[in-house]
């Protein structure tokens, strides 16, 4: 689709509109002032510039986790699965449980019965590197766990029957599970913020020139670009990726060649909530805070983050949610045309605007596997 | 070229982007919420048992569900408390009282359709005379206009907003003008405005805690803004430099970035108006990691974060050391009727909140008016300016907007996990 669209749009005879090319114009003078403000900040204030370049990249990560997936389960099915964000939100609550209880939490009638399983992972700031490491590891493990059964749960029950219906029907019961998730959550530990322990390694990886990298920050790149490379490695090497690529192409037709239409499907929704439950334990632990609704806010972020790189698009997840970490930071950090943090999400949100309008599609395209 | 796919294609992003606007929406709409827990608050009458006595009733009007409602359920037992001492009765008036509330568990916070609906309830019920109410400003912008063209008199514990009673710092354009549709004054309040709580702060963190340039950061929200743009004013009168003004955005995942901005400012102390449930833990934490703790970078935060919840959220080891001023007592140094009266909701209720004596203080004064007045709801509106009785929180008298006349702000130390009183410190 994607050749025959170019193809067409070069078609002889028909021409570009003068009011396109203004827009055009007007754009690219935007762009130039956007990258010339950047410049004079590098320049003129490089350690902070770059000290501020960490934390958007720190921040775009745990969008760029979230992003993806949106972006895998909409390259799928097409569907915008609104109850990501929440799922997200799940899994950071379940790592506050096991870092502050040591158990794993399963609300299954929030108030009065909480099943769980005591693992004793308890840990605080001082606790040994050994017993930090464990716990972490172990809030991973869980968070991933309960986040992927969530997800393919919801999409056996709330999606897969629909799935020969309008578009919009799934969408209404995608935005339900938000809702319900978010109130699950909101029983499960009450609206007030959850304050999770700094068990993180502290201080720097380096620091020369005053500019500072701590392990907060590293650890949380870390975590996400072995995800990152393990994900594309699924998708593109494996035989499970080569039948999700096949579903996405076409259903019938890959359920005619012998795919297990269903189960790649449930595949896709797994890999997505695994993805929800990292970022969820890693926004917990690097944040220190989680609440019911932080799911709701940082999903919205992180699906426009998808929009913004091309929903489809595995990469273009990852672009997006980085450049939107970045543009929040370099805000806050009075780099753009000194603006200030009271005009962040303006900021944000007027480039989302731009970039759609000159590039409907995103910045790296719509490029859904069958695209690929 | 597969048309059908194309257009099928262009739809799928149109429902994409209208979706997403519609969440845009959605969004703004629910980051006003606010963090607590549902507990329901209490809700009763008392009944007056008089015979040839008028019967008159007052209401209360809080949030009694959300962040607050320990607070506020303390509030309405402790008005009840005290109308039981006084045998419901004043003058030859028996009073009846029902509590009301503003809030919705949703929203864990007081709501705007609930603050109107309830302000209408009001208006109709001809037997009520005044409301103690109510307990946040944004609230009271709503309800007092529509009070106001039935005279319906509000008295408020806790509102602290410039704009609701005079111009000054703080204040919105055409304020406090436009709530009084009438031109007749119908509200009024027991506690200090937020103008006078930013010149006090400002000073008292130029001669107190010797600082030379200041960085100030607001909630962007209306009491936040108020009393962060009435410090900047009142700063730059005394000669304490600002080397910066920003808003920060409840809802970011958090602020380290915007914290290089203040050190990069050079500023060596910082003030912070605003309730700390938008997000105001997170902040404390990251102006700590990145500015520095709040010994060497000395922060003032004005009476919306003088909370116990901020130690939680924050962290005990992150809140140390942070000045906060609030319009309130040293509960020490209450006179020997509010002491006792205190005492009383201790044994009964558990320890007094900070604004449980207002409650009742502004009861008192509605009842003062009441006495002076003729009984009907114009009578006691119109006796409310220059209103004036020795409530529990000490002798108040109204002024002619509606303030007390004596202005004050108690400044507040946090220390291990509370907030001790270092000193009152009265309007110049």
């Amino acid at each position: 689709v994607a050749t025959a669209e170019g193809a067409e749009r070069r078609l002889p005879g028909r021409q570009i509109p003068v009011s396109q090319l203004v827009l055009w114009f007007f754009g690219a003078v935007l762009l130039a002032a956007v990258a010339a403000s950047l410049g004079y900040g590098l320049i003129t204030n490089t350690s902070r510039f770059i000290e501020v370049t960490f934390i958007g990249i720190t921040n775009g990560s745990i969008f760029a986790l979230v992003a993806l997936g949106y972006t895998l389960v909409y390259g799928i099915i097409e569907l915008i699965n609104f109850a990501h964000g929440d799922n997200f939100m799940i899994g950071s609550f379940e790592t506050h449980s096991i870092v502050t209880q040591g158990r794993f939490e399963l609300p299954l009638y929030p108030t009065t019965f909480i099943f769980w399983i005591p693992l004793g992972t308890t840990a605080v700031a001082s606790s040994s590197a050994g017993q930090r490491a464990w716990t972490i590891a172990m809030a991973l493990f869980w968070s991933m766990l309960l986040c992927m059964t969530i997800n393919v749960v919801i999409e056996r029950i709330g999606y897969k029957p629909l799935r020969n219906q309008p578009r919009l029907a799934p969408l209404i019961t995608a935005i339900g599970f938000s809702f319900l998730l978010q109130n699950i959550g909101l029983i499960w530990k009450s609206a007030s913020p959850q304050p999770v322990p700094d068990i993180l390694p502290k201080g720097n990886v380096f620091s020369t020139h005053g500019v500072a990298y701590s392990w907060e920050a590293f650890i949380v790149i870390a975590i996400t670009i072995p995800l990152l490379v393990v994900l594309s490695w699924l998708v593109r090497s494996t035989k499970a990726g080569k039948a999700m690529r096949a579903t996405a192409q076409d259903q019938d037709a890959s359920a005619m060649m012998g795919i297990n239409v269903d189960r790649t499907i449930s595949f896709t929704f797994a890999l997505g909530g695994a993805l929800a439950g990292a970022a969820g334990t890693i926004y917990a632990l690097s944040i220190g805070n989680t609440k019911f609704d932080v799911g709701f806010r940082l999903g919205l972020f992180a699906f426009t983050a998808a929009v913004l790189g091309g929903i489809g698009n595995l990469t273009g997840a990852v672009v997006g949610g980085l450049l939107l970490g970045l543009i929040a930071a370099y805000n806050d950090g009075e780099f753009l045309f000194s603006l200030g943090a009271r005009w962040t999400t303006t900021v944000i949100f007027s480039l989302l605007i731009l970039i759609l309008v000159f590039k409907p599609s995103g910045i790296l395209g719509e490029q859904t596997p069958e695209g690929q | 070229v597969n048309y059908r796919a194309k257009e099928e294609a262009h739809l799928n992003r149109r429902t994409l982007l209208s979706v997403l606007v519609a969440l845009i929406g959605a969004f703004a709409l629910l980051a006003a919420g606010c963090g607590g827990d549902d507990e329901g608050g209490a809700e009763g009458t008392t009944g007056g048992a008089g015979g040839e006595a008028k019967t008159v009733k007052i209401v209360s009007d809080l949030p009694l569900q959300g962040s607050s409602a320990d607070q506020t359920a303390q509030m309405n037992d402790a008005i009840q408390l005290y109308l039981e001492e006084i045998g419901n009765k004043v003058g030859d008036y028996t009073i009846e009282f029902e509590a009301f509330d503003d809030s919705t568990a949703a929203k864990g916070a007081w709501d705007e359709a609930t603050c109107a609906a309830n302000a209408r309830k009001y208006v109709e019920d001809e037997s009520i005379i005044g409301v103690i109410g109510t307990f946040n400003s944004g609230c009271a912008k709503i309800e007092v206009p529509i009070a106001n063209e039935a005279s319906l008199a509000y008295v408020s514990p806790a509102n602290t907003a410039t704009g609701l009673t005079h111009e000054g710092p703080g204040a919105e354009e055409g304020e406090p003008d436009k709530y009084y549709p009438t031109g007749t004054r119908n509200y009024a309040r027991v506690v200090t405005s937020d103008d006078v709580q930013g010149e006090i702060d400002a000073n008292y963190m130029k001669d107190e805690l010797g600082i030379t340039s200041v960085f100030i950061l607001d909630d962007k929200d209306a009491y936040g803004k108020g009393v962060a743009d009435a410090f900047e004013l009142a700063a730059n009168e005394i000669g304490l430099e600002v080397a910066g003004h920003e808003g920060w955005d409840a809802n970011a995942q958090n602020y380290r970035a915007l914290m290089t901005t203040i050190k990069e400012s050079g500023a060596d102390g910082i003030f912070i108006g605003g309730i700390s449930c938008f997000n105001g833990g997170q902040l404390i934490k990251d102006k700590v990691a990145v500015v520095g703790d709040n010994e060497e970078v000395p922060t003032i935060v004005s009476d919306g974060f003088v909370q116990v919840s901020l130690f939680e959220e924050a962290g005990e080891e992150n809140a140390e050391g942070l000045y906060g001023s609030a319009p309130t007592l040293n509960p020490e140094d209450l006179p020997g009727a509010g002491k006792e009266f205190n005492a009383k909701v201790q044994e009964q209720f558990g320890p007094p909140e900070v604004y449980t004596a207002y409650a009742v203080a502004a009861l008192q004064m509605i009842l003062a008016a009441l006495e002076e007045s003729d009984g009907t709801r114009e009578g006691v509106t119109n006796a409310l300016a220059g209103a004036s009785a020795d409530t529990v929180v000490g002798p108040i008298t109204f002024d002619e907007n509606g303030d007390p006349v004596d202005k004050f702000e108690s400044i507040f130390q946090a220390k291990a996990g509370s907030w001790e009183f270092v000193e009152q410190v009265a309007a110049q």
